[in-house]
């Protein structure tokens, strides 16, 4: 009888997390949609909409579909556009490094599908996730939040590729990216070495701007790393 | 095949790479407590600095004045614990207004 109801409650119970992810999404889905409508626009500015608009899943990633798009859009040699966006991306191994746990035991084509969904969004939600929910449904409450994500970014890149010609709309929408960025990094900055973090990768970033333009991520990631993990040694 | 294609299967592939591999690297060889809150600060960084990176612009150091307005509202937002698309609406509005004022000065 035990047996028969923990087999039956685990998939309910994978269930409402699968659910919770998805309601947890709908909030970063409406706030990224404008982000997601400036790079539509920049993808009917392509020479290749159809091959810019396949980066919405084979990049997954707005800041480097936008900064590709845009290299590509002033003629820029097709080697400085893969140089741009496969230095954007390399933030990507800090987010998976750190969400390795998630995928403990589980199926290679799981594990597979599940790091192709990893960004911004789903990293931060599955760090709120697995620091206020523990472990326990956390990778049901990713696929619930990554499904959502996923619908949601692909549906806004369309509508920008079809709608985004309007002259100035991306200009103006783009105040969006910023804002769902700080809404990101917020909670961060209750965590211990958090505003000691945040802040050395806002002053690098800038004087990596000035400095080495186009190579500010890494020297921004590098400083975070090093000045939090200085405050929590020296708070402890 | 067009450079857009070569551009987005070559990004595409790199960028499952960085997904994929520290996956199965720590799988092998575990994460320490004070690796997985570096990784983490680490993070947080990478994010904030796209938000700078953002509202600095394309190659500039110097930022328009309504999308400063904006994020500094949206940050004391955020922090309030406001959700994404409240911040963004808000932070919308204050963008918009600071657009009217300018150009109307």
């Amino acid at each position: 009888m035990t047996s028969t109801t923990t087999r039956s409650s685990a998939p309910s119970r994978a269930g409402a997390d699968w659910r919770a992810g998805v309601r947890a999404a709908i909030p970063f889905v409406i706030g990224l949609a404008p982000f997601g409508v400036t790079v539509g626009a920049a993808v009917a500015a392509s020479a290749d909409p159809f091959a810019a608009w396949t980066g919405s899943f084979l990049l997954y990633g707005g800041s480097a579909q936008l900064a590709v798009l845009q290299v590509l859009g002033t003629d820029g040699p097709v080697w400085t556009a893969i140089l741009v966006g496969v230095l954007i991306q390399a933030r990507l191994m800090v987010y998976s490094g750190s969400l390795a746990p998630l995928w403990k035991g589980a199926r290679p084509w799981a594990t597979a599908l599940g790091a192709a969904t990893i960004v911004e969004p789903t990293w931060a939600m599955a760090e709120h996730r697995l620091r206020t929910g523990g472990p326990a449904g956390a990778r049901a409450h990713y696929a619930g939040a990554a499904a959502m994500l996923t619908v949601g970014w692909t549906a806004a890149i369309t509508v920008g590729a079809l709608v985004g010609r309007v002259p100035g709309l991306a200009t103006h929408l783009s105040v969006a990216v910023p804002l769902c960025l700080v809404v990101m990094v917020a909670p961060h900055l209750r965590l211990p070495g958090g505003i000691a973090a945040v802040a050395a990768a806002v002053g690098t970033a800038v004087v990596a701007r000035a400095v080495v333009p186009g190579f500010e991520l890494l020297p921004a990631m590098a400083a975070a790393a090093a000045a939090g993990l200085l405050a929590e040694r020296r708070r402890s | 095949m067009s450079a857009v294609w070569i551009v987005m299967l070559v990004v595409g592939a790199a960028s499952l790479a960085f997904r994929l591999l520290p996956i199965v690297a720590v799988e092998r060889i575990g994460l320490s407590p004070r690796t997985a809150n570096g990784l983490r600060h680490a993070g947080s960084g990478a994010v904030a600095a796209l938000a700078v990176l953002a509202v600095l612009g394309p190659g500039s150091l110097r930022p328009n004045p309504a999308v400063l307005v904006a994020v500094a509202l949206g940050g004391f937002l955020a922090w309030r614990g406001w959700s994404m698309a409240r911040v963004v609406v808000a932070g919308g509005a204050a963008y918009a207004l600071v657009t009217v004022v300018v150009a109307l000065l």
